[in-house]
């Protein structure tokens, strides 16, 4: 276990450095553990992934009701299973950091929202974050009723251009004025 | 002219607005899913990642498409050369392409520039790292993480808060040990400390500790410690020293205050009434991603769920606030009033009983009745108060509950009597003091050696108020909570079960801190060590707080949010700073100071030590220093003032109307976007339909490259000119999410 730290590269760790907002700790934690949830043969090959479930285990985000969705933005894998490289997984961790800016913060958060990837939040994006907000049982969940009312409040505030959905700068738009945003959008590991 | 024709606009954004529950928001469902919107710039930026592997139908030709699109005009004009890689939004893969066609472009650039580039990078990078190292320097940072992780933000606000207060008590203690102390121990050679304590008994004991008599009295720690000695020029001496050390301590920590009240106001308004937005926030930055305990996660979820019910019922509040009858407004009208009446009655109860107390330690003769009652009675002001800050807060939630205001309402209302409370109560104790020396003053027959000097009285009884609420808040964590907590745990009673556990109520513990603050402040004039004092507290408080936090408390039901909540941290703070400060002007106008003790013995008010200063300045100095003081010069100054605000304030009106105008013109672009798609896409399904019988039939991918520069360049030729107002909608939000946070200035 003690010899993670040395099998990622110098050269790879200042590339590491240079392209994610994280530290040098930091990286060689997140490499520690994501050896941890590969197997033995697994680890011999810098490309391998994590499937979903594995990486879900973690408790930084065992608890996060948009992990799912959380995996499959941050995932490049081919078939969309949401598995993750390491070189993924740092991408996570890069834009959900501390010193990541604001702007990357709400473009990821934007895609995370966009359940169905369709580039806007529409009302079936947003009764989805509702119900991923509100917790997704049927005695959890909002009324039909309040739920059309929320939904319409808040299309009445952040849709501008009054198009029925609310597009990524309308979106940057509210979170840019929320200060709060920014110190909740983190998962540290 | 221009004013009818925004007018219009208005009114057509209105009816937007109205009608969008009806015609419009059914409709955009079919719009923004044609092919042609997925071209659009806006929403293409998203799908960059999703065109890396084809989708299956008829989609999947347009992805390609779209890449190209990308690789063509997208990314230049949304990423900057000179962003650092991290700062796109991109996969790692993606960005080391990226690195490379940078580093290409590189190389095609002159060797100046690459240069100047690589430095710049360097430079940042060096910054980043520097500011890293910083970061890892400052205390508590796991604990903080810890408190943030399971009870969410809110709590953690609290504790950076109280460590905000730690640093700001720190750097007093500096000034106060650079200014004063250091120079009375450098020049330490005049002995009428030891002369004094030659003419009286002592009697020290450890109680002197507590009540800051005896040793403790004529320590540092108190005024009159600080006579005039050695050091002794016109310009240079203790009381001078003195006095601009207390000036600098107090200067600065109100501009901190201001600064850190301002940056928060600002961040307030932003999200304040203005543009309601408070149902977006709840719901896009309503989940705290640092959670990771399932149990904070369940609680984080049903806090969601209770603040947006409780938005939804006061919106039907307000509906049916509007439909009261006249007879039930006078009715409720009634019972606020008697309520608020209860309230007076409570507070001014609150009041006599303090000044009772005082009246009560102060006419108390040390007798021999045991050191015990001795020591209470001492303690009696301070007890009192204390017991009294602790009471009436919970009585004040209780009353609220009758009166029928909104939710938001009734927290603030509270808030509002607490604060009001806590502080009045101390500028109460103040006052009974003050009118206790002035009486003293006047017949000040009975000179014995503690009465004579009041300053040390009067800091003795700030120094027993902060040693008794640290006592009080260490006692109530340890003997109330704790066996509280155990009691709820083990034992299944009803009534227990009722009580149940102690919920960690943020706004009335940063009360507490900002009252020790305050007292802290009070003080300093007559015990300049308070801050010390204070440090120690507070240092002690941050674990006592934990501990109540992690050992004793249920989660707190309802939601509080960081941001909010600091502004009304630091604005209770500044009220605090500003009742202190008005106590001192007091203090420094209307009495003289005592003749026995302290820097300023010899002189008729306090001030005049800067009297004397200034006359023996050089002649040349003199009269510039007295015109800085003058008529003369503030009234061009409160001039340039005025000039100044009316100057942001025109600034502020302009930037108003233009995020109007920016709005309007959104709306409008919003408007022309959709009429564009709708127009494109019904060509685009024809050609579809043809496409795919025409699939069917076996033909290939030609064919559609074939028709898609057809229709860009000749079909939509006028089309696509419009495009770029399309186009420009993007930027107009962003332009408008920078003029509405410069509005601010």
């Amino acid at each position: 276990m003690g010899t993670s730290a040395s099998k990622l590269p110098k050269d790879l760790l200042s590339e590491y450095q240079e392209l994610t907002f994280l530290t040098k700790q930091e990286i060689l934690l997140a490499h520690r553990k994501f050896t941890e949830l590969l197997s033995r043969e697994e680890r011999q090959f810098p490309s391998s992934r994590v499937s979903m479930e594995k990486i879900l285990s973690l408790p930084e985000l065992k608890c996060n009701p948009f992990r799912q969705r959380i995996c499959l933005v941050f995932s490049t894998s081919e078939n969309k299973d949401g598995s993750l490289s390491f070189e993924d997984f740092l991408d996570l961790l890069s834009a959900f950091s501390d010193s990541a800016t604001p702007e990357i913060k709400s473009h990821y958060a934007f895609r995370i929202f966009d359940f169905d990837d369709d580039g806007t939040l529409d009302r079936a994006d947003l009764e989805k974050l509702v119900n991923c907000l509100t917790g997704d049982t049927d005695e959890t969940r909002l009324s039909a009723e309040e739920m059309r009312q929320l939904i319409s409040n808040i299309l009445e505030e952040s849709d501008i251009d009054k198009d029925g959905t609310v597009n990524l700068s309308e979106f940057q738009h509210v979170i840019s004025r929320s200060p709060d945003f920014v110190g909740s959008f983190r998962i540290i590991l | 002219m221009e004013e009818t024709r925004h007018r219009n606009v208005e009114f057509f954004r209105l009816e937007s607005g109205e009608s969008a529950a009806t015609s419009l928001y059914d409709e955009p469902t079919s719009y923004h899913q044609t092919a042609v919107f997925t071209q659009l710039p806006s929403s293409q930026s998203l799908r960059r990642r999703r065109g890396e592997s084809g989708h299956a139908g008829p989609a999947g030709w347009e992805e390609e498409e779209g890449d190209r699109a990308t690789a063509g005009f997208l990314k230049p004009r949304e990423w900057d050369p000179n962003t650092p890689l991290r700062m796109l939004p991109l996969s790692m893969e993606q960005k080391r392409n990226t690195r490379k066609q940078r580093q290409e472009k590189q190389r095609n650039i002159g060797c100046w520039e690459s240069w100047q580039q690589s430095q710049r990078t360097s430079r940042r990078r060096l910054r980043e790292s520097l500011a890293n190292k910083l970061r890892d320097l400052q205390p508590w940072k796991a604990v903080l993480h810890q408190i943030e992780g399971k009870f969410g933000s809110g709590v953690m606000s609290y504790f950076t808060f109280l460590r905000c207060l730690v640093y700001l008590n720190l750097l007093n203690v500096l000034v106060i040990t650079g200014m004063v102390i250091v120079p009375i121990t450098v020049y330490e050679r005049n002995s009428t400390v030891r002369q004094r304590e030659a003419t009286c008994k002592l009697n020290d004991s450890f109680l002197d500790l507590f009540s800051g008599m005896g040793f403790l009295g004529r320590s540092s720690l108190f005024y009159g410690f600080y006579t005039r000695r050695s050091l002794d020029s016109a310009c240079l001496n203790i009381p001078l020293l003195f006095l601009l050390s207390v000036g600098v301590v107090l200067l600065v920590n109100l501009v901190w205050v201001v600064v850190r009240t301002v940056n928060g106001y600002k961040l307030k308004w932003m999200m304040g009434n203005r543009y309601k937005m408070t149902k977006s926030y709840k719901i896009f930055c309503g989940w705290d991603f640092c959670i990771q305990v399932p149990d904070s996660a369940a609680l984080r979820h049903s806090n969601i769920r209770n603040d947006l019910k409780v938005d939804l019922e006061e919106e039907r509040f307000l509906q049916r606030e509007s439909q009261r009858t006249v007879q039930q407004w006078v009715l409720l009208y009634f019972m606020r009033a008697v309520l608020n009446l209860v309230v007076f009655v409570l507070l001014s109860g609150a009041f006599y009983l303090i000044y009772f107390a005082t009246q009560r330690s102060q006419r108390y003769q040390q007798a021999k009745s045991g050191w015990i009652l001795n020591l209470f009675m001492e303690y009696l002001p301070s007890i009192t108060i204390t017991l009294i800050n602790f009471l009436l807060p919970f009585i004040f939630c209780k009353i609220v509950k009758f009166e029928d205001y909104s939710v938001a309402n009734k927290v603030n209302i509270t808030l509002v009597r607490s604060i009001f409370l806590k502080l009045a109560s101390l500028a109460m104790f103040l006052f009974f003091m003050y009118q206790s020396v002035r009486t003293a003053q006047q017949n000040s027959k009975s000179p014995t050696c503690e009465k004579q000097c009041w300053e040390n009285t009067i800091g003795q009884e700030m120094y027993k108020l902060l040693v008794f609420d640290f006592l009080a808040s260490l006692g109530n964590t340890i003997l109330v909570a704790y066996p509280r907590k155990q009691l709820v745990e083990r034992c299944s009673w009803r009534l227990v079960q009722m009580i149940g556990k102690d919920q960690f109520l943020i706004p009335l513990n940063v009360l507490d801190i900002v009252y020790s603050q305050t007292v802290s402040w009070v003080g300093l004039f007559f015990c300049p060590l308070l801050p010390l004092l204070n440090l120690v507290k507070m240092l002690a408080l941050f674990y006592i707080r934990k501990f109540h936090l992690f050992r004793n408390c249920a989660p707190v039901r309802r939601m509080f949010r960081a941001s909010s909540s600091s502004v009304l941290f630091y604005f209770m703070l500044l009220l605090g700073l500003l009742m202190s400060l008005a106590a001192l002007g007091i203090h420094f106008v209307e009495f003289k100071p005592s003749r026995a003790c302290g820097p300023f013995q010899e002189q008729e008010r306090v001030l005049d030590v800067a009297t004397v200063c200034i006359q023996s300045l050089p002649n040349a100095t003199r009269p510039v220093l007295l015109y800085l003081v003058s008529e003369a010069f503030a009234i061009p100054l409160i001039l340039t003032e005025i000039i100044l605000l009316t100057f942001y304030m025109s600034i502020y009106r302009a930037n108003c109307k233009t995020i109007e105008r920016l709005k309007d013109r959104l709306v409008m672009e919003g408007y022309d976007k959709r009429f564009l798609v709708n127009k494109l896409s019904a060509p685009l399904q024809k050609y579809e339909r043809r496409l795919r019988t025409d699939i069917s039939k076996g033909s290939d991918s030609e064919d559609i490259h074939s028709w898609q520069g057809v229709t860009d360049l000749q079909d939509f030729e006028p089309v696509l000119s419009r495009g770029v107002s399309v186009e420009s909608e993007e930027d107009e939000g962003r332009s408008l999410a920078v003029m509405s946070t410069q509005n601010d200035t």
